[in-house]
């Protein structure tokens, strides 16, 4: 199953982000983005769950994480 | 061998530390932050909980505030050669280690000055008042220790960092003596960069160190390369903490570093001072009245001086001294500790000191057997 994710310029910010969104009560993951999805090279991004995307992103943006965009990706096993 | 040199690096270190050391090389192998595979991110993780560990430790505003580097000194060089550009003017106290002292003056030939201001032993009023004196029209920082690693002398860094804010200035805390001893509180202490060592107070193994700045994305880089992030462009990224931390990470003396920080708080950063405080006011009250034996700064109180003892024996030279101890079989520190500064305003340029400072570990009996040592090499003189 794709699940939608979130990209976030770097590890550390990826982390933070997926803390952040857990303590709100989001489930999240971090997983490295796609190289033909991220244009600059090397991210990662933050999965979430379709019906938590837009607020997940909303409070990455309200705590100043950089979101660059969105993309799809595969659930974990 | 009585190990009595921790103000340098501490030693032994806790069996929590070791355990964290062997468990990273066993399995955070792989480079963090690069990979998408599980090793990899196991290790990012692994990495991402010190820096978490560390600014909540310091109050950092966030764990992206808080940049790995190989010591102290390293850190202090990031944040002064970062930020600082000709025609800024820094005031910094009349003790301070060669850490601050060479890359001070390295700017200062690149039109760069700075200012001394005399640190008034007692007095933290007089102290700040000469801090305060220093500031010119075009002084951008504040750059002072938070004790002397030769004396033990704390500097009243919350005072100074209030005269800092007061006149809009840069604040940087060279916490080498102190991080792990002292509660450090960046945000309410307005300390902008905070350097850290990790294999002093904080229990880590020796290459590791921090800076702790919400500066970060200000200061010019020393050193760029790979990050892991952003990898097409060829410029260094602008974002905390990768701005600041190029190529691979030192991940078993991170990982250790974080078993440090928590063996710390589990102890109680006050119960291991009033340990150490203890145990140095011992070793003074023993030798203090021998008539050959010189101390600089009164009997510790872990207050105004922390629990580390400089000393002479007669005029015999500290490194001749040192030699004595050796064959006591006891580790201390003698010569100007890097600290030519702090010995030139305690008139001790010449002759150095005996620096003798305990941890954590550090035994009543260990004490008694350097006070024992003490006055047997003081009969042979």
């Amino acid at each position: 199953m794709e699940l939608p994710m979130l990209i976030i310029y770097s590890i550390t910010h990826a982390f933070q982000g997926r803390d952040l969104l857990r303590q709100m009560g989001i489930r999240a993951y971090v997983k490295r983005t796609p190289r033909d999805i991220d244009p600059s090279g090397c991210s990662y991004s933050i999965q979430v769950y379709p019906e938590d995307i837009d607020r997940a992103e909303h409070i990455l943006r309200s705590a100043k994480i950089r979101v660059t965009g969105r993309h799809m990706g595969e659930e974990d096993a | 061998m009585i190990y009595l040199d921790n103000a340098a690096t501490t030693w032994p270190k806790p069996p929590c530390v070791k355990k964290a050391m062997d468990k990273a090389l066993e399995e955070f192998g792989a480079n963090p932050g690069r990979s998408g595979h599980q090793m990899s991110m196991d290790t990012a993780e692994a990495i991402y909980e010190c820096r978490r560990e560390a600014a909540s430790f310091f109050d950092a505003p966030s764990p992206e505030d808080v940049a790995f580097t190989t010591n102290c000194t390293h850190a202090i060089n990031l944040a002064l050669k970062g930020i600082l550009k000709p025609g800024d003017h820094v005031v910094t106290s009349n003790l301070e280690h060669n850490a601050m002292m060479r890359p001070l003056e390295t700017l200062r030939r690149q039109g760069i000055p700075y200012t001394a201001a005399q640190v008034a032993p007692g007095d933290d009023d007089k102290t700040v008042q000469n801090f305060e004196d220093a500031i010119r029209p075009n002084t951008r920082m504040i750059a002072s220790m938070h004790a002397s690693n030769v004396f033990g002398m704390r500097l009243p860094i919350e005072k100074l960092g209030e005269l800092a804010k007061k006149h809009g200035l840069l604040f940087l805390v060279d916490a080498a003596q102190t991080a792990g001893i002292l509660p450090i509180r960046m945000q309410e202490m307005g300390i902008h960069f905070l350097c850290v060592p990790g294999h002093k107070g904080l229990y880590g193994p020796m290459g590791t160190g921090m800076l702790l700045t919400d500066r970060g994305e200000q200061l010019d880089t020393m050193i760029e390369g790979g990050t892991g992030s952003r990898s097409v462009e060829l410029t260094q990224p602008l974002y905390m903490p990768d701005r600041l931390e190029s190529g691979t990470v030192n991940t078993p003396g991170i990982v250790a570093l974080h078993a440090g920080i928590q063996f710390v708080k589990e102890q109680g950063m006050e119960g291991i001072l009033q340990h150490e405080t203890e145990l140095m006011q011992c070793f003074y009250d023993a030798i203090c009245h021998q008539k050959a034996v010189q101390f600089y700064t009164p009997r510790p109180d872990g207050v105004n001086t922390l629990p580390v003892v400089s000393f002479n024996l007669g005029d015999l030279p500290s490194t001749e001294a040192a030699r004595y101890y050796d064959e006591e079989e006891i580790a201390l520190r003698p010569g100007l500790h890097c600290a030519p500064c702090a010995h030139r305003a305690f008139g001790t340029l010449e002759q150095g000191t005996l620096r003798l400072c305990p941890s954590f570990f550090t035994t009543q009996d260990e004490v008694d057997q350097a006070i024992s040592s003490t006055l047997k090499i003081l009969n042979k003189l």
